[in-house]
């Protein structure tokens, strides 16, 4: 199979999402000012609801554009520009051993595609049915205990969340010392 | 078997009564939400007893579902005793029932490793009311948090399937990334919470991508399904990444060496019961995972062996995992450091079990059982004495601070004794038996293999060397305590239900150590169903 | 025959003691404590003796088949299921108890001298602080040792067996203040631990082989060990070795007698009752009660005896450098556990017990004799250096007959306890054979054995004339307060006394009594012979002979010591610069001989044996071997903080790096086959090649390659082989593994043996 042939418009589409949602992570990661990692990580959801698209994952890719685009994406870029104090945090904390880490990164990397590239993979062609309906019965039926469950992790990181963050209002003044009371003089004492 | 199983379609009402331990709990920990945001005062220490109260209740549904799933095979008394008496029954024979088109799974492992998580909840939730009391921070949420991860645990122990797996893995994790960083006033706190959830985030990630793969070649995510396909899809490389990817993520749950660097750091740092329950419950429900996958499902010698199968490697992290974990505790000075890489030596010894149970010893399963339970009485026990001992923001955590101990506070210098035998494995304590089951697995694992290889009986060797290991730095404390004059005045809590939970985990050790036979007769019930 | 009692009482008593003294023992008064402590070993001995008396001594003298002994049946402790691949037995254990002829010596040994050293102990430790923990632990002790004699298996024995380590490190270390004796305690604690790991181990091969951990269950599994072969060895030679590790680090043999001599850090009661009298002769009463798993490897049995022949001496030799009234104890300690090892090992295991049980009442009578003089020495600076004693005898009158008593004991004059025990253990090595074994070893043994005995006569006798004869050396103010002991003191040594004079004639040797098997050989080895006697093919005229070298032995110690230091060491160095005249040179001249005898003998002697001790005990043993291994562990510990350093970054790199190394030494394939006879088919084996993961019959990127034997050509074909071969004979399998998807193609190649044995 020549290179030539192997351009084709679909090629062109997901190497063109594959890459937005890459070059994105790598901005996410990299930036070292924390609003452009906010929006680098707007490429790669879109990069990727763009991939379910592709695939024919119609409701999957609509609900990642609205919920992590729309709705996550947006909520992380309004914390950040509301936190007044994060920029005088210093985000670029440099101490790992980047030779190794790169190199344990990419060996990882070339290990997976090499074994991606040698592997015969099973094709099947994408049907462009609507998933809408399966999804929702899928839900109600085989995936109902998940779907119930992921509620409780949901109500569980809420609580979390707040316990982490509200202000320390609730942390009380430390109790007096144990045996060490304030003398008490006669009137005291009387009353 | 397919008539025990159940779908939406003909959904048996009474089958939630395998599930009342779970619904126990999640509904508790609601309770407890609700009562928090309804109280007006301002100690919330009697929402302790509300847990304790959801904790009991779960104990009882515990028990129904134990009873329930004991009647479900005729003559099954016999059965039952005479796995206890040793004789091997064919797998399909030990009661069991699948639920939500096989996402749960509910047999007496699941159940007794609820018995395990509700010891572990209700020790951790009688330690830490007073606990938050004495270094000033205490709320309400904390005990619901720790009930939603018990429950989390639960289903964890009781997932068939690796997306049950994953979300019982999250509901646990995200409420203890969340006690961990709970003591607000404490740096150290936050830090520990920071390490643990970029690593445990690290680790989701991992383990998300091993389902992924293992669902791209086996097209399932059902355990069953993926263990009768995995002799199929054969030596295909992704099967084997997603296997792996599948290990390392649990080797990050149970700190298992090198994915252990977190724990000593978050052990430290968490709120002392905190560190107790991570060390034992969060450990133990790893390992519930790890033994229904691994011990289990994929346990067949074909499958476990070779060297690309999953044995291999776990026989290699038990081995590097038990080492380093009793090597670095030789040098810590600070108990809860020290704790913590015990509690690494220790998910060595227990993945011995657990690759014994890979190769088919029928005393695996009831060994790692045996051991869980043994291991969340002592290691909660000996955190409870850590706890215990420190007040007013200012924790007791060095070696020197113990000197004297002993002749201060003679009983709490006598169960911390208890818990250090324990976990250096001497009789006649717990841990002593735990181990001795373990080794006795691995030794029937080794003649299951008929003499093929001697890394059974090397796994035996090893694992023994570094108990006696061990046994010197737990000797330093019991040192410290008995053999040093008093350094520092102390002035522990004053708690009853500190006491409480301390008194009775060291009564529970030391008879789990002198009648071991009565738990053992359990866990040997406790077969994994399908 | 046996019967069942209420054993369990016996080592509860001293448990529910030990459990008080312990908990609320700093609430009750001083007197409480010792009363609590005491009647608890009181209570225990008296049910002993009514067990022994009223109990076992009927069964016996009733004889009947079957070992005569009393029983308690206790709970089902484990059971479970044993065996694998072959069929499965169903284990059970029961955590029981049982005394029988050889368990009831040791508990009334354990009852009896332990109940006098409580009661000595009440007066030695009057002025202690923490006397209430004293007596806990000492009870705590007492009742773990009697589970370990009691334990009717392996497993109670090593429950007993771990609690009686844990008392001693305890009370080795109870003077903590001192950085030196808490070092002394965890130094006896980690160099037990050795021992512990090779007694599990046995166990652990024990219950492999038997299927059963009780020692009736073992005694009728010892077929199945006897049966088998590990490494090229008998089974039974690696089982008994181990055992004999692990009784060679409690009861202080070679190399592992090194924390005995600094046990002597603790009180001195708890010398006499735990590093003398009881706890060091574990090993000797395992190795007894496993006797019957003894005979069948005879060159372990050789080893043994070697390895307690030589302690003994190296022991003897020791002994002669120290200058410590409890130090030369302590090696005289450890070399009358080499007879006892010497007994036990030639096969005289009634012998090694008679020994245990005589060496018992003598030694800790020494101890506590010991333990009266630094007493009343206490104004001393250092009330246990026998330079500074002298002149004793009229100042502590009961201490010094008692101790005079013990001494000319443990030199083996007759009639004293300790001649009949020794002269049985030196008769047996000399008549030791056994197959595979030669004659004259068992001389050897007796020669070696014999010049320990010659050595302990003489530095015994040196500790004895140096510390009550001649003229008191110490301190003028010291000497003021020399004063006897009090009663509580002084009345367990004039028991023990009694004792030592007494407690040899249960073994007045058979040809004495018209060839009568003594009785405490017939109490020991009756019905089912739970101890092996040994049967002495000997005619008396060379008996006569070997007990009279014996005699002679003790006879010339005695009289060399005599020579020696009798009055107080021989001043071997005359100041010659001193100014004195001429004649008073000459008058003085007959130091010069003393002085000759000192440089030619005395002193190549005394380097001798300090060479010894300074080179192979402080130096090879101590520094050499355990503190290489501390630093080992030491340093790797070290080197695995500096990755711990509490950076996430790191830990993440590691991780990431940790992951690629996984994947990829996980995936890599391998050229490891396996091989497997068929069965029911003459000379043909099948092959299985590791390589293909996962069971699948063709994985699709690999192929193989097979070839049956060298000559044949290579063959094309599955992860699964079988070779057929016409002739038996030796021949060479060999795989070649290709791999596509990683581009790999490696071979490997297997020997196998076809047909022919």
């Amino acid at each position: 199979m020549d290179f030539i042939s192997m351009i084709t418009p679909e090629a062109l589409v997901f190497f063109g999402l594959a890459t937005l949602a890459v070059a994105g992570a790598l901005g996410v990661a990299l930036a070292s000012n924390i609003l452009y990692s906010g929006f680098a990580l707007m490429a790669t959801l879109g990069g990727v609801a763009g991939l379910y698209l592709f695939i024919g994952l119609d409701f999957l890719g609509i609900a990642q554009l609205l919920i992590y685009v729309g709705g996550i994406l947006v909520l992380i870029l309004f914390a950040v520009l509301l936190t007044n104090r994060i920029g005088a945090v210093n985000v670029t904390n440099v101490s790992a051993p980047r030779a190794l880490g790169g190199a344990g990164a990419l060996g990882l990397l070339g290990l997976l595609t090499h074994v991606a590239v040698k592997t015969d993979w099973v094709l099947t062609t994408p049907v462009s049915t609507p998933t809408t309906a399966r999804i929702g019965d899928a839900f109600l039926r085989e995936y109902l205990l998940p779907f119930e469950v992921a509620s409780i992790v949901l109500l569980m990181s809420l609580v979390g969340a707040m316990v982490i963050a509200r202000r320390a209002v609730r942390d009380r003044p430390l109790p007096p010392v144990q045996g060490a009371t304030a003398p008490v003089d006669g009137a005291e004492r009387l009353l | 078997m397919n008539g025990w199983k159940d779908s939406l379609g003909n959904f048996d009402p009474n089958a939630l009564m395998y599930q009342l331990p779970f619904l126990l709990i999640v509904g508790f920990g609601l309770l407890v939400l609700v009562l928090e945001a309804f109280s007006k005062g301002s100690s919330k220490r009697w929402l302790m007893w509300v847990a304790v109260v959801g904790i009991a209740a779960g104990f009882i549904g515990a028990y129904l579902a134990w009873k329930k799933l004991g009647v479900m095979v005729p003559g099954d008394a016999q059965v039952v005793l005479d796995i206890a008496r040793g004789a091997a029954p064919p797998s399909t024979d030990i009661p069991y029932r699948e639920l939500f088109d096989g996402m749960l799974i509910f047999d007496r492992f699941g159940v007794f490793m609820n018995i395990v998580f509700l010891v572990g909840a209700l020790l951790t939730v009688l330690l830490v009311a007073d606990y938050m009391k004495e270094h000033g921070f205490e709320f309400g949420e904390v005990f619901a948090l720790i009930l939603f991860a018990t429950a989390g645990m639960m289903l964890l122990a009781a997932a068939n399937d690796l997306i049950t797996v994953f979300l019982g893995l999250e509901t646990m994790s995200l409420a203890v990334y969340v006690l961990t960083g709970s003591w607000r006033r404490s740096p150290k706190s936050a830090e520990a919470a920071m390490k643990y959830f970029l690593m445990g985030a690290f680790a989701t990630g991992l383990l998300l991508y091993g389902i992924a793969l293992i669902y791209g070649v086996t097209g399932a995510t059902n355990l069953h399904t993926i263990a009768t396909e995995a002799p199929k899809v054969g030596s295909n490389p992704l099967f084997l990444i997603g296997v792996f990817l599948v290990i390392v993520a649990f080797g990050f749950k149970i700190a298992a060496v090198p994915f252990h660097m977190w724990a000593p750091d978050a052990y430290e740092g968490a709120p002392t019961p905190v560190t107790a329950f991570m060390a034992a419950g969060v450990k133990a429900a790893a390992f519930a995972g790890l033994l229904r996958f691994f011990g289990h499902a994929l346990g067949n010698e074909r499958l476990v062996w070779g060297p690309a199968g999953w044995g291999s490697l776990m026989w290699l992290l038990a081995i590097v995992t038990m080492t380093l974990g009793n090597l670095s505790a030789l040098r810590q000075d600070n108990i809860k450091r020290m704790l913590a890489y015990s509690s690494i030596a220790h998910a060595g010894y227990l993945l011995i079990g657990v690759v014994a149970a890979g190769f088919g010893a029928k005393t695996a399963q009831p060994a790692v059982l045996f051991y869980l339970l043994a291991y969340t009485f002592t290691t909660i026990g000996a955190f409870g004495v850590v706890a215990w001992l420190g007040n007013r923001g200012d924790e007791r955590l060095l070696v020197d601070d113990w000197a004297g101990l002993g002749s201060r506070h003679p009983a709490a210098a006598m169960a911390m004794t208890i818990f250090m035998l324990s976990l250096a494995g001497m009789p006649p304590t717990a841990g002593f038996f735990g181990k001795f089951y373990i080794f006795r697995a691995a030794m029937e694992a080794h003649q299951q293999l008929a003499g093929q290889t001697g890394m059974m009986m090397a796994l035996v060797v090893i694992a023994v060397v570094n108990s006696l290991i061990s046994v010197y730095y737990y000797l330093r404390i019991v040192m410290a305590m008995y053999f040093r004059e008093p350094a520092r005045e102390t002035s522990p809590l004053r708690s009853p239900a500190v006491a409480l939970a301390l008194i009775g985990s060291a009564l529970f050790v030391l008879q789990m150590g002198l009648l071991p036979s009565r738990y053992l007769d359990m866990a040997t019930q406790s077969l994994i169903g399908r | 025959m046996t019967s069942d009692f209420p054993l369990y009482l016996i080592p509860l008593l001293p448990l529910i003691g030990a459990a008080i003294n312990l908990l609320f023992g700093k609430r009750l008064s001083k007197d409480t404590n010792h009363y609590i402590a005491i009647t608890a070993v009181g209570g225990a001995a008296v049910i002993a003796i009514h067990a022994c008396v009223s109990g076992l001594w009927p069964l016996w003298k009733a004889g009947g088949p079957g070992t005569p002994s009393l029983t308690w049946q206790g709970w089902e402790w484990l059971h479970g299921a044993a065996g694998g691949g072959m069929g499965e037995t169903a284990v059970s254990l029961k955590a029981a108890l049982v005394l029988d002829p050889l368990s009831a010596v040791m508990v009334l040994v354990i009852t009896l001298i332990g109940f006098l050293i409580h009661l000595y102990s009440a007066g030695y430790m009057a002025e202690d602080k923490r006397y209430a923990t004293y007596f806990g632990y000492l009870n705590l002790f007492t009742g773990a040792m009697l589970i370990l004699v009691l334990g009717d298996s392996l497993p109670v024995m090593f429950v007993g067996w771990e609690g009686v380590g844990l008392c001693s490190y305890l009370l080795i270390g109870f003077w903590f203040d001192v950085d030196k004796n808490a070092n002394a305690g965890r130094k006896a604690f980690v160099v037990n631990r050795i021992g512990d790991f090779a007694f599990l181990l046995g166990i652990f091969l024990t219950f492999y082989f038997t299927k059963s951990l009780s020692f009736s269950g073992v005694r009728d599994g010892v077929g199945e060990i006897t049966g088998s072969r590990i490494w090229g060895a008998p089974a039974q030679f690696w089982i008994c070795l181990l055992f004999f590790i692990g009784a060679c680090g409690k009861s202080a043999q070679i190399p592992l007698y090194v924390w005995l001599p600094d046990a002597m850090a603790g009180p001195t009661p708890v010398s006499a009752l735990i590093h003398a009298a009881t706890m060091v002769t574990a090993g000797v009463y395992m190795i007894a009660r496993l006797s019957f798993l003894y005979v069948t490897a005879p060159t372990v049995m050789a080893i043994v005896a070697g390895v307690g022949a030589a302690t003994a001496l190296f022991a003897a030799i020791i002994g002669f450098a120290q200058n410590d009234l409890k130090k030369v104890l302590a090696y005289s300690t450890v070399s009358q556990l080499g007879l006892m090892f010497v007994g036990v090992g030639t096969g005289n295991f009634t012998g090694g017990v008679f020994h245990l049980m005589t060496h018992a009442f003598f030694k800790a009578g020494l101890f506590l004799g010991a333990g009266s003089v630094m007493h009343a020495l206490h104004h001393a600076k250092d009330p246990g250096d026998i330079r500074e004693m002298g002149g004793l005898r009229r100042k502590l009158p009961i201490t010094h007959i008692t101790f005079l008593i013990y001494c000319i004991a443990i030199a083996g004059i007759p009639p004293l306890a300790g001649f009949f025990s020794k002269d049985g253990i030196l008769a047996g090595a000399f008549a030791f054979t056994a197959p595979g074994v030669p004659r004259f070893y068992g001389h050897l043994i007796w020669a070696v054995s014999s010049l320990a005995s010659l050595g302990t006569a003489v530095y015994m006798f040196r500790l004895y004339f140096l510390t009550f004869t001649g003229k008191f050396r110490g301190d003028h103010h010291v000497e003021t307060h020399l004063h006897e002991s009090p009663a509580e003191m002084t009345i367990p040594l004039i028991v023990l006394g009694l004792g030592a004079m007494a407690v040899g004639f249960v073994g007045i040797p058979a040809f004495l009594r018209s060839h009568h098997e003594p009785l405490f050989v017939r109490w020991l080895s009756s019905g089912d012979a739970p101890v092996q006697a040994l049967a002495l093919h000997m005619s008396s005229s060379r008996e006569w002979l070997l007990m009279a070298v014996a005699t002679g032995a003790g006879v010339i110690g005695i009289i060399v010591a005599a020579a020696l230091w009798l009055g107080g060491p021989r001043p071997a160095v005359v100041s010659l610069g001193n100014g004195l005249g001429p004649v008073k040179k000459l008058v003085a001249s007959k130091f010069y001989i003393d002085e000759l005898y000192d440089l030619v003998l005395v002193r190549p002697f005394r380097w001798l044996c300090m060479a010894v001790y300074q080179i192979v005990d402080r130096f090879i043993i101590e520094t050499l071997l355990l503190g290489l291994v501390t630093t080992l562990v030491d340093f790797s510990g070290r080197a695995l903080r500096l990755l711990q350093n509490g950076h996430v970054q790191r830990y993440m790199v590691v991780t990431t790096m940790a992951l690629a190394a996984i994947l990829w030494f996980g995936m890599r394939p391998s050229d490891e086959f396996t091989v497997q006879p068929v069965m029911g088919a003459q000379n043909t084996i099948s092959l299985h090649a590791n390589a293909h993961d996962y069971g699948t019959p063709n994985a699709p990127q690999r192929k193989y390659k097979w070839k049956c034997a060298t000559d044949d050509p290579w063959k094309a074909g599955g992860p699964d082989k079988t070779c057929e071969y016409p002739n038996p004979g030796k021949y060479e399998v060999q795989l070649e593994v290709h791999d596509d998807l990683w581009g790999t193609s490696n071979k490997s190649s297997k020997l196998i043996r076809v047909g022919g044995d």
